[in-house]
This record gives C-alpha cells, structure tokens and sequence, in this order.
C-alpha cells in the first residue's frame, strides 16, 4: 500500500476516524493494529520479522535497565552488544547476504575457483528504517537517555507506526515514545497542518518526482543512446526527483501522523538551499544524518580524537551510510564520495587560509564575511549572488554524487562518465534540442513551475519562516486558492499509469 | 441526572469540544464533494460517441421491452457478428444484442442479463472465454462515466479497481475537457453511431487488408474456470426464477491454413455443458469460419460473416427450441 494510492486514500480515514471513536486509553492498540496490517499489505509474513524486532529490543532494553539498576554495568553492556547484534545480524541477512556472495563469486572467479549460488532472499520493506529504530531505542536506554518502555504494545507500535514504517523518518525514542503515552486530542489545527502536509507531499511525488522519473528512467536505462549533456540533464533532474520523491514520501508521513495527534519529526530543511556539502546534510534525511552521528559518528570518537581520525570517522560514516541504502558498491561509493566533499571543505575551512580566502570565506575565525558556523548558517552581509553561486556548486557537487546513486551499478556510473566525456552533445544542448526529453512543451512548463514554487518554499523556509505557519496567515480565500491549484495540478498533470499502477517511492526499497 | 446524561452524550460533548476539527474535516469532505460534483455534472461524460456509450442505447432498449425477449450477452464477437433482425424474424421476438466488450470482463456482460428478465425470455450467453481474465477497469470507467443507469451493471467485486482506476479516468476526462476533444463524433466502426436499434454493429466491414492471422494461426478452445461457471450458474438461477431461459451459444473462432482441433472443441463443449447448469445449444465446430470473414480481429466478423454466424445461431436455436437437442 503505497502512499500514493487509493487503497492509502481509503485506509487513512478508516483509520483516522476508528481511531478518535476509540477511548483514549486504548487508541494506541487500534494504531498498532492498522500498523500492522498496513505493513502485512507488502508480505504477511514480514510481520514476524518487525514483531521478533520488537521482542528482542523490548526485553534487551528492560534487561538493560535492570542492571543498571543494580549497578551491573557490564552485563548491561553485554546485553546492548546482543540486543544490537542480533538486529544487525537480521539487517545483514536480509540485505547483505547475496552482495556478500556476489562478491566473494567475483573474487573466487578470478583466482579461477567456483562460487556459491545467490540465496533467494526477498528484501522486507522498510527494514533499514525499523531496525535503525529500535537499535536507537536500546541505545537510549543504555544511555540511560529513556527509561525502557514497560508496555509491551506501546513499544511495538512505537516500531511499528504506520506512516514512518517503510521509510522514516527514522524517530527517536525521547520523541515518538512520549506522545504514544499521552492521550490524543482531536485538534483543528493538527487537522489542517496534517492535510496541508499531505497535499504537498502528494503534489511533490505523483506531480514532481513520478513525472521527472519518466525522463531520468530513459535515459538512465537507454544512456549509451544520450549524449553527456543529456545524462547530465537527467542527472540534474534525478537531484529534484529524488529530492521530491523522499521529501514528499516525508511530508505524507508527517501529515498522516499529524492527523493522528503525533509530530513526527522534519526529515528535510529545504536541503537545496545549503551553501555547502557540509551543510546539506545536516539538511538532507535529517533523522538518518542524526541517527548516524549519535549512535556511530560520536561512538567512533567523531571530532574529538584529532583531524586524522575525525576525516576517517567521517568517510566510514558516509561509506556505511551508502551501504544502508543499498548493498552495491555504487551506494557505498557514492556515501564515500560525499563524505570526501566534506573532509575537502572542512580542510578548506580549518587548514587553508588561502584557499578559504579564494572561496570567500573569513580570513579568520570568527569573522563574519562568509564564514560558515557550526549551525550551518551564513551572515546576512554575505553577497545574495555569493550565496546563489555557493548553492549552485553546492547542488552540483551533490548532483554529481547522485549519479552513482541512480545508476543501476557502480560499473555503470562509471561508463556513463565515459560515455558522456566522449559524446558531450555540446552543439545538441546549444541548439535546445535537449528539452525534447521533456516530451512536451507543456510538461516543461509544468516541471518548471512546479520547481519555482520549491524554490519560492525553500527561500521562505530559508529566511526563518514556516511556510506551513506563513500560509495559515494568509486569507482564506488564498489558502483555498492554493488547496485548488495544488489539487488540480495533481489530478491534471501528474502522472499516474495505465490503470493507475503508482510508482514505488525511491526510499521504499533501503 | 439529566445534565449528566447530556455530558455523556458523544456528539454534543464532541462537537462542542472539537468545533474546529470538526470544522477542517466538514470542509475538507465539502471540498471532494464540491469536486466529485463538479466532474460527474460538468465534466463527465466526455466518450458520449465513443464504441462503448453504445451501452447506453442497448441498455434503454433492454428496459423498454417489458415481455419476452432474446437477449444476446458476450464481447465484441457479438457486436461485430451478429445480424439481429435475422433472428427477430426468425423468432417474432424483439431481439436486444448488448455484446460489447471482452476487456470490460465475463461479469460485467452477465450483469447485462440480470437486467429487466421478464418470463419468457430468452438470453444466450456467446462468451469466447470461460476462464475470467482480468477486466480493464479503465474501460468500464469509459463505459459508465456519469450514466447512473449503467452503474448497476458494475458487480460488488469490482468497486475497488474501479475506485483505483478513477484518478486515470479522471485526468483523461479533464484532459478531454480543458482541450475540447471529448465527445466527438468520429466516423468509424468504433463509435456509438456504428450500431443499429438492435446493438449490432452495422458499420460497412469487410476483410480489411491490413488484418491478416498470424502463420500457423490455430485457434484453441477456450479454458474454463470454477468462478466462471459458478457465476453462470447463479445468473441461470435467477433467469430461471424470473421465467426466463438461460443458453450458452457458439461464438466465431478463425482458421487460416490449419482447421483447429475439432475433437478439443468437442470436448469443451462437453465439459462445459457438464459444468454448467443451463444447456449449451451449439456445436462449437459449426462456428469455424474461414479467415476471409472476418473483420478486424480474430473475433470480429465480416458483414457477410455476421449473417453467416446468425444463421448458424438461429439454427441452432430453432433446434434446441424444438427440442432437438443439447449439445450435453
């Protein structure tokens, strides 16, 4: 049941209005049910897999807590080791087993000995996100962050909550645990925001991402037919997609809970808008980047052991974080890939004075032309073209990293690269012959418009503003203004298939 | 006691409470009404010419018929092969052809027949498929668009791929609005305006060039299905009840070189007339007729092949009729 289909469109208000029939005291337990069911629309089966992820985390966490209580601190740690062992064990059977196979295949084919065969292992959605949760859950616990969740049920939906199931965010315990024990109300101002976040998140993937997913898939799949500039044309549009494609998976999470009187937490703070690599992770996946840098990051010692270990730290962060979204060496690459742009700026900004000078930055700590604080933000009288042209080397760096992510494999990023040095189709792009991927003008036009009013929602949210909190200011007859426009365009120009077969959300299948 | 009580009530104590939730919820169900509404009166329907609005006038004609009747009920091998007025002669009986559309599905077509049965009739069942393929529910939204009156066709099983095929049908439609393309009249043997009183298609057909069967074309008789017959059983039940008489009838199958297998038709047509609870009236090899009469498809006859298989079919009416036989 994709987010994007009518069966969702129905389940919602099922579930929306069970749920607020229900006495307060046991609302959790009907939600724990829809979430289940939800998650058994994918593969019944599955379900034993969250539920044994549910039990092992559930009583590793009351252990732990248990000694601690009597001061029993190893045993605790052993505990945690188990608890967080036997999930990953569980993470890397289900998703690494055949990458490890294949590997071990090539390696044994090439001192000429035989390989194993591929085991069939079908990949149970959303695993990397449920299993990130609950180790993050036990983790808080030993840290004596949280006390552990005594109610058996109350924890399970905690893992298994229906609209950050499949792909998060990624939700602390110190954040989603809390509300699930406090009785909900029935609030307007939920309601609105909840729709609000929903539409938007519909209009970004079915209108966005599913339209820009037409053209990046053609030429992704057919690239030795397509010039350099036109694989970096698809490259540029599968930075949108992408973007749209997971930002608005969030957004109909955030909103679907918000509906059910829970906050989830902001996954994305308009990411496009960083002026730096640095920056835009801390703005991109936001509940992923946190978790990575509170449960490895910091454990690994993060900046605290030195410079060497601090870039080593960082590119083993980056590098795992590309393995958790796929096993292929082009995620792992491309993780690593990131985590250098990020040891290179950081270099830039600590070690060399001239070439911080070069770029903009201040000339010394402190100072204000440029300089890029620990919260990522940049001084007002930093020039506003300054600012674009960061964003826009910013954009391509990253862009450029998404090239390995969207290619089938590392072997073929590479041959993209290739293919593209050797026929740039620079004449081609001069000429404008490259819109044609758009297939029509007006599909263009709708692309076009429709990244205007991101860019206008990211400069808003840019300048400290909620956009949600800017828009219910605004009159009624503007909101409703825009409830149409957003609904029409939708319903006019998105794209759905013949029979309306919704296209899998990028982020489902990590 | 009683203030109590009226604390307790629900909807009051909800209401009052939550009057802006419910406010958010009551515009947001106003705002989809106020669209649906808009579609379905506005903007629906926009394949008011098209093939499958034919239904709309073989479903009229089906209820203005308040007596005994023959009712043809199948796909398009009906609508592009039969010639009613040959069998309303044979029989002096009105005749209502309602074959439209294999991709609509088995069910649907057999819903037809539950329309407006009156003691008497008489309703063949010319299906070319026994085993229930899947039915296109984009299509079946083409056909009843905003006709309420077809609406009761569509079975109970269908209303959740219907609900998932109505954003396509939608767009589609408003797409056909905005540019002003929808509802034209095009002159073709697939529009509404090819078919006679009756429901035949009488759009001038020969055997176009352009159509040939593939090499080594050889038909093979259809599969059935426990489903299929269990659902024609039922329809037979209530045809019966009603008075009327439920048949299952041949239906064109093509050949080129190679005649097709006349032994496994036969035992089709066996096991189905034991599966089955209503008679099957013909013999499936008298329905083989050379690739030259057929139109466009393998399914879709000549204007000389229609006639051909009417009589075929009158025959095999007049002989079940007469008591004659069944072919079980």
């Amino acid at each position: 049941m994709f987010f994007n289909s009518v069966q969702y469109a129905l389940f919602l208000p099922v579930v929306f209005f069970v749920y607020y029939m229900f006495p307060k005291k046991f609302r959790y337990l009907w939600l724990l049910g829809a979430s289940y069911y939800f998650y058994m629309c994918w593969e019944a089966k599955y379900a034993l897999l969250i539920f044994g992820v549910t039990v092992a985390t559930y009583a590793g966490a009351l252990l732990i807590e248990m000694f601690h209580e009597k001061k029993r601190d190893k045993a605790a740690k052993v505990v945690l080791a188990l608890a967080v062992a036997v999930n990953m064990c569980l993470l890397f059977y289900f998703k690494y087993t055949n990458f490890l196979i294949n590997n071990i295949n090539r390696l044994a084919d090439r001192l000429g000995r035989p390989g194993f065969s591929c085991l069939d292992i079908v990949l149970p959605v959303g695993i990397s996100f449920f299993i990130f949760q609950a180790v993050g859950y036990t983790i808080d616990v030993y840290r004596q962050e949280i006390y552990a969740e005594k109610n058996f049920f109350r924890y399970a939906l905690f893992i298994s909550f229906f609209p950050q199931l499949v792909a998060g965010p990624i939700e602390r315990s110190k954040n989603l645990l809390k509300q699930l024990a406090k009785p909900v109300e029935l609030d307007g101002e939920n309601l609105r925001s909840g729709l609000l976040y929903i539409l938007y998140g519909v209009w970004q993937k079915v209108l966005i991402a599913d339209n820009i997913a037409v053209i990046v898939n053609h030429v992704y799949t057919d690239y030795m037919n397509y010039t350099g500039m036109q694989i970096a044309l698809a490259t540029v549009l599968f930075g949108i997609e992408i973007y749209c494609d997971f930002g608005g998976y969030s957004n109909i999470a955030i909103g679907s809970a918000r509906l059910l009187g829970i906050r989830l937490m902001q996954n994305f703070d308009s990411p496009y808008m960083a002026l730096n690599v640095t920056e835009f992770w801390r703005r991109w996946h936001i509940s992923l980047t946190t978790w990575f840098r509170d449960y490895l990051y910091i454990p690994l010692g993060g900046n605290r052991k030195g410079t060497l270990r601090k870039y080593i730290n960082t590119l083993i962060v980056f590098s795992v974080s590309g393995a958790w979204h796929g096993a292929s060496w082009n995620f792992i690459f491309w993780g690593f890939l990131n985590g250098l742009f990020i040891i290179c700026e950081n270099f830039k900004h600590t070690s060399l004075p001239s070439v911080r000078r070069a770029w903009g930055d201040c000339p010394k700590p402190g100072g204000n032309r440029g300089c890029i604080s620990a919260c990522g933000k940049v001084p007002k009288q930093t020039d506003a073209v300054e600012k674009w042209m960061k964003r826009m080397v910013t954009y391509l760096l990253v862009d450029f990293t998404w090239l390995f992510f969207r290619a089938d494999s590392f072997s073929t990023a590479l041959r993209m690269i290739k293919r593209g040095c050797s026929h740039p189709g620079l004449r081609q792009a001069v000429a404008g012959t490259d819109l044609a991927l758009f297939g029509s003008s007006r599909m263009l036009l709708v692309i076009l418009a429709s990244v205007a009013i991101l860019l206008v929602a990211g400069i808003i949210n840019e300048r400290g503003i909620s956009v949600a909190d800017a828009f219910f200011q605004q009159k009624e007859w503007f909101r409703w203004g825009v409830y149409i426009f957003f609904t029409a365009m939708i319903i006019l120009y998105g794209a759905y298939g013949e029979g309306y077969e919704q296209t899998q959300f990028i982020y489902f299948q990590f | 006691m009683v203030r109590d009580m009226s604390r307790r009530s629900l909807f009051i104590f909800n209401f009052k409470e939550k009057k802006g939730a419910v406010c958010v919820i009551a515009k947001f169900i106003v705002f989809w009404t106020v669209i649906l509404v808009f579609f379905f009166s506005v903007v629906s329907p926009e394949y008011l010419y098209g093939y499958n609005a034919s239904l709309i006038d073989k479903v009229a004609r089906l209820e203005s018929i308040h007596g005994p009747k023959i009712v043809l009920i199948g796909n398009s091998n009906l609508a592009f092969g039969i010639r009613s007025q040959l069998i309303e002669d044979a029989f002096e009986m009105p005749v209502v052809n309602m074959g439209l559309h294999g991709g609509l599905g088995n069910a649907f077509h057999e819903n037809m027949a539950r329309l407006n049965v009156c003691e008497g009739d008489i309703v063949i069942l010319c299906h070319s498929a026994f085993a229930d393929g899947e039915a296109n529910p984009d299509l079946t939204w083409i056909t009843v668009e905003s006709h309420w009156k077809l609406w009761k066709i569509i079975g109970m099983e269908n209303i959740p791929v219907m609900l998932k095929a109505f954003p396509t049908y939608m767009k589609k439609s408003l797409d056909l609005f905005l540019t002003g393309t929808g509802n034209l009249t095009v002159d073709s043997s697939y529009s509404r305006n090819a078919f006679n009183k009756y429901g035949d298609n009488v759009y001038s057909r020969t055997h176009e060039e352009y159509f040939s069967f593939e090499e080594g074309y050889v038909p093979n008789p259809p599969g059935i299905s426990d489903s299929c017959i269990e659902r024609i059983n039922r329809l037979n039940d209530s045809i019966t009840e009603a008075g009327g008489i439920l048949l299952i009838a041949g239906y064109p199958v093509a050949y080129v070189d190679a005649y097709p297998d006349a032994g496994a038709f036969r035992e089709f047509s066996r096991e189905l007339g034991e599966k089955a609870d209503c008679p099957v009236i013909s013999e499936y090899e008298d329905y083989f007729f050379e690739a030259k009469y057929f139109y466009n498809a393998n399914l879709h006859l000549t204007e000389e092949g229609a006639v051909k298989r009417t009589n075929q079919l009158i025959w095999d009416l007049r002989r079940y009729l007469s008591g004659e036989g069944e072919s079980d």
